[in-house]
């Protein structure tokens, strides 16, 4: 593959939409237009008219948070589940034309049905490898767009794996073809909590195939660092996108992430355009 | 076998007293799944205080989501968070198919539960389980434009406008209403 950067851009919350719509077609407000948009389904879910609008005005991506790639097979309830959430993202990307489909590495729901409604760490074994790359294939067959992965922030490792994330990273992104999202900002927190230096625990992850990267800001709570997405993005965080984009050459897109606190939108703005800054400089 | 690795990864992470039970004695736990050996022995080597805090992580992620909807519920009732708490670290959510956000999908999960408990407290004012429902119903109805209706025994459209200024109502006056929400907001009927 051999994409050309579309720059830096921010992750489309409800609050912003009329905003973005308006800051399109308005000189005035350059500053509220970023390069991107990353759209998670569930926000629009019955908004495809503000997602047509939106995809009419933005290149998009598209960042799903509940199709639990790492859950192994399920009951057939929770595959009809899967199934319908599926036929509901496609319908989506039908409208909105990403260029790209991203979702986390990891468990979402267990195999008989329990939701965890967040991210899970998946156990990193040759036999998760072989179900995790069929997900992919499967994906790719029915949206027919690119496919990256992300790390997470691991609340815990499952222990006695065949494989280090980077690993399996690398593994997959082998067998399948597919990207990598990574979250630099989830990476600095798991290597401040693993007490490693986070610029060489980069090393091993298969960093050409990084297609985009999540930005967020965190905290530390109780000696434990939290990727809270709740405040601006750390100095150390954009250290990393830099180290990382002079070895991602087919990366697409950087996406700032900002779930709580949101600030006004030209300040979300200005922070993707810093990052835009790093991977051009 | 993997399939109740998984399963039991994520009771653990969602069920209280199972952690409590793993705590006490794992070899019992684990001996009443399907797991082989390599299986038994991962899930016997997780940091306890590491799956409590993902545990707590996971209910608190929830109740990010929730109490954006019940802002009114909450000036009443401050300590609706420690319920809905108590609540949640108990009863994992089911994976169900569904077009509402997490917010008002997790809401409306909780809401009959939740309502009965509240409707038991005496000591809260007798509006707030209704309180409740009127924000629940709303912020779904808005989301998802299907249409949802609530009786109740008091003029809820008239408690949730004045909990939009300073004060709280102590004793409203019954007045048995029939409230019908949409996309478009709430109406509402005596009855």
């Amino acid at each position: 593959m051999n994409r050309a950067f579309l720059g830096a851009g921010i992750s489309c919350r409800p609050r912003y939409t009329a905003a973005l719509i308006r800051a399109a077609d308005d000189p005035l407000r350059e500053s509220e237009r970023p390069s991107v948009l990353e759209i998670i389904p569930d926000h629009f879910a019955t908004r495809l008219d503000t997602l047509s609008q939106l995809s009419a005005h933005y290149p998009t991506v598209f960042h799903d948070v509940g199709l639990s790639i790492g859950t192994l097979s399920g009951t057939e309830e929770t595959r009809k589940v899967n199934r319908a959430r599926m036929d509901r993202v496609k319908k989506l990307m039908d409208c909105a034309r990403p260029l790209l489909f991203t979702e986390h590495l990891a468990m979402t729901h267990s195999p008989s049905g329990i939701d965890l409604g967040h991210l899970a760490p998946i156990w990193y074994t040759n036999r998760m490898l072989e179900r995790t790359s069929d997900h992919v294939r499967a994906w790719q067959d029915a949206f027919g767009v690119p496919i990256a992965l992300e790390n997470i922030a691991a609340p815990f490792t499952l222990p006695e794996a065949d494989l280090t994330e980077p690993e399996f990273f690398t593994q997959l992104v082998e067998r399948t073809g597919c990207g990598l999202l990574l979250d630099v900002s989830n990476q600095l927190v798991n290597a401040r909590n693993q007490g490693v230096d986070p610029a060489e625990s980069l090393n091993g992850y298969p960093l050409s195939a990084v297609w985009g990267v999540h930005l967020a800001g965190g905290y530390k709570n109780r000696g434990v660092w939290v990727d809270s997405h709740d405040r601006e993005v750390e100095e150390a965080s954009f250290a990393l996108l830099l180290q990382v984009s002079k070895r991602a050459r087919d990366l697409l897109t950087v996406i700032i992430e900002r779930d709580e606190q949101l600030p006004e939108l030209h300040q979300l703005v200005a922070e993707a355009r810093k990052a835009e800054q790093v991977v051009r400089s | 076998m993997l399939d109740a690795f998984q399963d039991l990864l994520a009771e653990l992470a969602t069920r209280r007293a199972l952690r409590a039970e793993f705590r006490r004695d794992p070899a019992s736990v684990l001996s009443s799944r399907d797991l082989d050996a390599r299986e038994r022995t991962a899930l016997a080597a997780l940091p306890a205080a590491a799956l409590e805090r993902y545990a707590a992580s996971l209910v608190a992620k929830r109740w990010t989501d929730v109490r954006r909807i019940v802002p009114s519920t909450l000036r009443v009732y401050p300590r609706f968070r420690e319920r809905y708490r108590a609540w949640a670290l108990e009863h994992p959510a089911p994976l169900t198919d569904s077009v509402l956000p997490p917010g008002p999908k997790e809401a409306l999960r909780a809401l009959d539960p939740l309502r009965s408990e509240i409707l038991r407290d005496p000591s809260l004012a007798p509006y707030t389980a209704d309180l409740l429902a009127y924000e629940v119903l709303a912020a779904c109805a808005r989301s998802d434009g299907v249409l949802r209706t609530m009786s109740s025994l008091y003029p809820m459209h008239e408690i949730v406008r004045e909990l939009r200024g300073p004060c709280i109502p102590i004793d409203p006056e019954p007045k048995k209403t029939l409230i019908r929400f949409s996309r478009t907001g709430a109406r509402w009927k005596a009855v």
